[in-house]
């Protein structure tokens, strides 16, 4: 929970949250080191000086950890997780959901955890899939296209073995797709973290949502694009909010076409935990006000009420959660 | 010799980084130039080990070309250092190779959709900066959504300064994307030589809004990272470039 100056309270649900191993222990080769100091680059250039981490912290943090950085200092009522293998790059994996279970197990009632599958694993993961929901029973499941899998260096999800997946799910009532578009880290030729296949499938599986985890940045444009015709497709913001203290300016012009093209109702604050840290985002990000030029590009100002559907609503909403009524939009308004 | 590194520097100057138009100069990616008589060797570093490999690969590409056209230049060898995919990347640049034939397994054709894709985003971010400032000179969007190239040509004449940069900017995008460069043509169209509405203007720069938004925006991430990188953080890169034996001087 968050308290404004004013003493309103917002409900906090950080929708992208990590818990990850990459001590050199796990790491299985070099691909798994420059991983996690890639991480650690963006966590020095985003992160305020007072609040960076050693190294050694952001190679391994554990579920004691993170839930004081989200729960305790992080202003977090709840928390997504969202587990990525890489075992190409990890022994053990980095962010599995086994070791995001981990945290679930210490704040079961604040820990939403997802599961996630490759669809690159055929009838195998299929098994997996549905094995891992007995376990875990989770709602939704996160996709990583540009995950390395063997020879495969990437997916699309035009291509035909994801379908067999998203029936997968559809039966087990797992209803939230998460799908990583972010800044580009590897493709070849075709592009891995092209937004435009969400489209085909947000198309064909309208009874699912996808969240596209990063707004498909650098691709925004494209994004925006396909959020506009597609009503199930939402934005996960992490990693734009991140920019709120290196890029002020930026944020607000992300942030401002994010508004204008998908509107308010479907994005969902993140923190990226912990490449950047709930605490020092959501303290800036409750203070900022667009000035008068971006709150007309973007059609809407940053009012309370479009910060607390950001910072909570809107993810409640997809994961069924309860939201007290202290919580909800002013009513007034 | 000096002087050869010089033209070097100068001849690959104008090369861009794709996706965010902007150049390798200003992005600080070169590391070294190293002539040797007719041999130059360029080592690059990026922001990151996981830089795509199909963007480097056609700044590579504009890089080789733009020395080899030097004419004292006998070869080229580009040293990309610490990059998930260094070793292919060299080897096919250095040798003039297609980007198919050095990642058989994974390439899907050519890198002529790419190329394309990035110059029309280039082409209408181009464009919204050159409205931009004729708007704020106060020109209006049904004069400027309905004038001429030879018009537009006058003015940048008459003006000349920050308009003629922009202009300028703007025809060659337009030119590489294949738009009619005729002097009677409308100079500012859609990206596929569409007109634009003459009373669409608000419309069409939310569009061209959205993609520059989104370029510049990762342009400040590559910023950031490569910070990281020269500070140490990231990659070990300044480690890998003195065990490899490359010179990291000119980095400030």
């Amino acid at each position: 929970m968050y308290v404004t100056e004013k003493g309103e309270k917002v409900f906090v649900i950080d929708a992208h949250v990590h818990v990850w191993d990459a001590r050199p222990e796990n790491r299985r080769n070099r691909y798994g080191q420059t991983f996690i100091d890639t991480f650690y680059g963006a966590h020095v250039g985003l992160t305020p000086p007072n609040q960076r981490w050693d190294k050694e912290r952001f190679d391994y943090y554990g579920a004691k950890g993170a839930a004081k950085d989200l729960f305790e200092d992080g202003y977090c009522d709840m928390a997504v997780m969202l587990p990525v293998y890489l075992r190409d790059f990890y022994v053990n994996g980095f962010n599995t959901t086994k070791l995001c279970a981990t945290l679930k197990d210490l704040h079961p009632e604040k820990v939403v955890l997802n599961g996630r599958c490759d669809p690159r694993d055929g009838a195998m993961g299929l098994d997996q899939l549905e094995e891992d929901f007995e376990t875990y029973k989770f709602q939704g499941v996160k996709l990583y296209t540009a995950e390395w899998n063997g020879v495969s260096r990437g997916y699309s999800l035009k291509d035909g073995f994801v379908e067999p997946y998203m029936e997968k799910c559809r039966s087990l009532g797992i209803r939230n797709i998460h799908v990583h578009k972010g800044p580009t880290t590897h493709p070849l030729d075709y592009d891995a973290f092209d937004v435009r296949d969400v489209d085909v499938i947000a198309t064909n599986f309208p009874d699912l949502n996808f969240i596209v985890d990063h707004c498909g940045m650098p691709r925004i444009d494209d994004f925006c694009f396909v959020a506009g015709q597609e009503p199930n497709v939402y934005g996960g913001l992490a990693l734009i909010p991140s920019y709120i203290h290196a890029r002020p300016k930026f944020f607000a012009r992300m942030m401002s076409d994010l508004l204008f093209w998908v509107g308010p109702d479907r994005l969902l604050f993140g923190s990226d935990y912990a490449i950047t840290s709930p605490k020092w985002i959501i303290e800036k990000f409750m203070n900022f006000e667009f000035d008068d030029e971006t709150a007309q590009e973007a059609g809407t100002q940053l009012t309370l009420d479009v910060k607390r559907k950001i910072m909570g609503l809107n993810a409640a909403k997809l994961y069924d959660i309860e939201v007290p009524e202290m919580f909800q939009l002013d009513r007034a308004a | 010799m000096h002087d050869r590194e010089a033209e070097v520097r100068a001849a690959i100057s104008s090369v861009r980084d794709p996706e965010i138009d902007e150049t390798i100069a200003a992005l600080d990616f070169i590391i070294d130039v190293r002539i040797d008589d007719g041999a130059v060797e360029i080592a690059l570093r990026l922001p990151t080990f996981w830089c795509p490999a199909n963007f480097v690969y056609l700044m590579g590409g504009e890089m080789r070309a733009a020395v080899l056209a030097l004419h004292w230049v006998r070869s080229f060898r580009m040293q990309l250092v610490d990059h998930f995919a260094a070793d292919e990347m060299n080897r096919g640049i250095t040798e003039g190779l297609e980007f198919a034939d050095v990642f058989p397994a994974q390439a899907r054709g050519d890198l002529s959709d790419l190329r394309r894709t990035f110059a029309e985003k280039a082409f209408l971010m181009r464009q919204g900066e050159l409205i931009s400032f004729m708007t704020r000179q106060g020109f209006s969007g049904a004069f400027l959504l309905q004038t001429r190239i030879d018009e537009f040509e006058r003015l940048a004449d008459g003006q000349g300064g920050r308009l003629r940069e922009l202009w300028d900017a703007y025809l060659e995008k337009r030119a590489e994307i294949g738009l009619p460069m005729t002097a009677d043509a409308v100079a500012l169209t859609g990206a596929e030589g569409i007109a634009i509405p003459v009373d669409g203007l608000t419309d069409h720069m939310r569009e061209l809004r959205k993609v520059t938004t989104s370029a510049r925006a990762n342009g400040e991430m590559c910023r950031i990272l490569m910070a990281s990188r020269k500070a140490g953080f990231g990659c070990g890169a300044m480690q890998v470039a003195r065990d490899e034996g490359i010179s990291t001087k000119g980095n400030r």
